[in-house]
């Protein structure tokens, strides 16, 4: 009797979840079906289009490959329109693309960081006018974030103002193995903001190299000292 | 009673003197998003009133458009007619077997009828591209060119296969991730907020309307560079923001991305030349 | 169109006594004088100095300008119109360039 009422509720549990699976499956259509009742464009036909629109410069080939992360998220227009199912993936393959300074975390030198932070240059080539020189390193978070009081900043992120004192991080506190658990979760969504938010806006910097994890460092600290001026 | 009254008169000033400097220093302080944004629409309301100097280019234009035998060139109304021209594009054109916006056109007609090889018309739209006050022809026949479809209404053609083709490739690459920053096209042009990059507040292809007024005033003339700003130049220097490879003009991808926003902006009226920080 | 060339818009017709908007677009840099931090070289800059504008040969406005007017101005000048004929516009630069432009203007 028990077994059979057992059986009977895994098969429709079973039932249920190959059901759930194929309405997933249209979910990751919609883009291309609402948009095109006669026309069908493949993803090597877009891949095509985007190559030829660039130099071909072999500098610069680099930046044209796609990895796993990159594809999913191009398939969704923003994160609120992704499954589940992505988001997983996307948090799954990303956690594995953490790496930490070679001395652990320790609190690192807010005023580095603060030069990080303000500076917009690094990255930037073209063929004509003015391109970013190799040494050039920045972050650019002004673009997005406000940080400081009283410094105009963009608002596509949340604003930091404050954030080491939203952290309840104080002189007193700073080395307890709480405060340094914060300042490596802060480290991490630096480093690859997309392993906690995926397919945000923010790039991530340490994944790509754009910063090291020694500069990340310097971020962070510069976000959570107690001395430095995001917390004054 | 004397002192009475010099200690008050004292005190008086010292309170006056307190409000003054406490307004002084108000005014340092950062404007809230909406006051930066009303002071930022009336600056261009202000320089909205009166001659653009993008005007000057299509003095030039006109001239230029002769010189190079663009006369010649079907913009998809007949051989040299420029009215509305800019309305209709991007279209297909059988002759050249692609579909075609009004730079990339250009481009193929200069080929075409004034002799030019790709490597010179490449070299000729970039003339201009990183300088300020530059007086180039390029700009000049497409500001003429664009200038004289003012007041008219986009209508580009979406059911045509190809330009459906285009604008489904063009939303795509919109929405495509790429790059060491990981940008794309709607890190900053897309969503349903309100948002501002710096000082800028930015349009978005999701809220309707917007992406027609971003595009319906292209060329748009630039006070930092006083000189007026292509579509293709406009994408290139986007796309080396994001940190993309450097861009091709007349590619592909500039047909594409032009078949999207403009397709997006049917129905705008157009207003060339904006003018713009 | 060279560096001092301008478009010069004024209305065709006006009532008498109303009061006209002359506006006009110079080409021109505007480059301001410049001293080069690193060698001590000086520029002097190149920008145009004064403009007039007459209505019927009579002076009208006179205006003059300096470097800090930015690139290509864009200017705007009142005038009561009250006789119908010619208005002119005479600016130079610092670099001792002299142009001259002319509109008609018909006042009822």
């Amino acid at each position: 009797m028990k077994k059979a009422l057992f059986l009977g509720l895994l098969a429709i549990g079973l039932v249920g979840i190959s059901t759930a699976q194929q309405k997933k499956q249209p979910a990751k259509q919609p883009q291309k079906q609402a948009a095109k009742e006669e026309v069908r464009v493949t993803p090597e036909e877009v891949r095509q289009v985007l190559l030829s629109g660039f130099e071909q410069d072999p500098k610069f080939l680099w930046k044209i490959e796609q990895d796993e992360s990159q594809r999913i998220c191009s398939q969704y227009p923003s994160m609120e329109d992704m499954p589940p199912q992505a988001v997983q993936k996307v948090i799954e393959l990303e956690n594995k693309n953490i790496k930490y300074p070679q001395w652990g975390i320790y609190w690192g030198d807010w005023k580095e960081g603060k030069k990080l932070v303000e500076s917009a240059r690094g990255g930037r080539f073209a063929s004509y006018g003015f391109s970013d020189r190799p040494t050039d390193r920045g972050g650019n978070c002004y673009a997005c974030h406000l940080i400081e009081k009283g410094v105009p900043g963009g608002t596509m992120g949340p604003s930091l103002a404050g954030y080491g004192k939203r952290y309840e991080i104080t002189k007193e506190n700073m080395n307890t193995p709480e405060s340094l658990e914060k300042l490596k979760t802060v480290y991490k969504i630096i480093y690859n903001g997309w392993h906690a938010f995926p397919c945000s806006s923010m790039p991530r910097f340490g994944y790509h190299g754009v910063l090291s994890p020694e500069e990340v460092m310097n971020i962070a600290t510069y976000l959570l000292h107690p001395e430095s001026p995001v917390n004054k | 009673m004397r002192k009475i009254l010099l200690t008050s008169a004292v005190f008086g000033l010292a309170c006056a003197g307190f409000l003054g400097y406490q307004a002084v220093k108000a005014q340092d302080q950062e404007l809230s998003p909406e006051e930066e944004i009303r002071l930022v629409q009336e600056f261009n309301r202000m320089i909205a009133e009166g001659i653009n100097p993008g005007e000057i280019w299509a003095e030039i234009g006109k001239e230029a458009f002769k010189k190079y035998n663009l006369d010649k060139c079907d913009f998809g109304l007949g051989p040299g007619k420029v009215e509305g021209a800019l309305a209709q594009l991007p279209r297909y054109f059988p002759d050249a077997k692609r579909v075609m916006d009004l730079e990339t056109r250009i481009g193929w007609c200069l080929q075409q009828y004034a002799g030019m090889t790709p490597e010179q018309v490449k070299k000729f739209v970039q003339q201009c591209w990183g300088k300020s006050q530059c007086m180039g022809e390029y700009d000049a026949i497409v500001m003429y060119v664009s200038m004289a479809s003012n007041g008219q209404k986009f209508n580009v053609n979406l059911k045509d296969p190809q330009v459906k083709r285009m604008y489904e490739i063009g939303k795509q690459i919109y929405y495509a991730r790429l790059g060491p920053w990981d940008f794309n096209c709607a890190t900053c042009h897309a969503g349903q907020k309100e948002v501002r990059i710096r000082a800028t507040r930015l349009w978005s292809a999701d809220r309707p309307g917007e992406a027609g007024q971003a595009v319906s005033i292209f060329p748009k003339y630039l006070v930092r560079w006083a000189q007026p700003m292509t579509m293709h130049y406009r994408y290139s220097e986007c796309m080396r923001q994001m940190r993309w490879p450097g861009f091709e003009p007349h590619s592909d991808l500039a047909v594409a991305l032009s078949t999207f926003l403009y397709g997006t902006a049917n129905g705008t009226e157009i207003k060339v030349p904006g003018i713009g920080r | 169109m060279a560096t001092g060339t301008a478009i010069l818009r004024v209305p065709k017709e006006a009532q008498k006594g109303q009061v006209v908007r002359v506006q006009m677009v110079i080409t021109h840099p505007m480059t301001p004088p410049r001293r080069d931090p690193q060698t001590g070289q000086e520029t002097p800059g190149y920008f145009l100095t004064k403009l007039q504008l007459f209505h019927n040969d009579q002076l009208v406005s006179e205006m003059n300008m300096a470097a800090g007017i930015s690139a290509n101005p864009f200017i705007a000048l009142p005038l009561k119109a009250d006789s119908s004929g010619v208005i002119k516009i005479a600016y130079e630069d610092n670099r001792g360039g002299k142009w001259e432009r002319t509109a008609e203007i018909t006042v009822k």
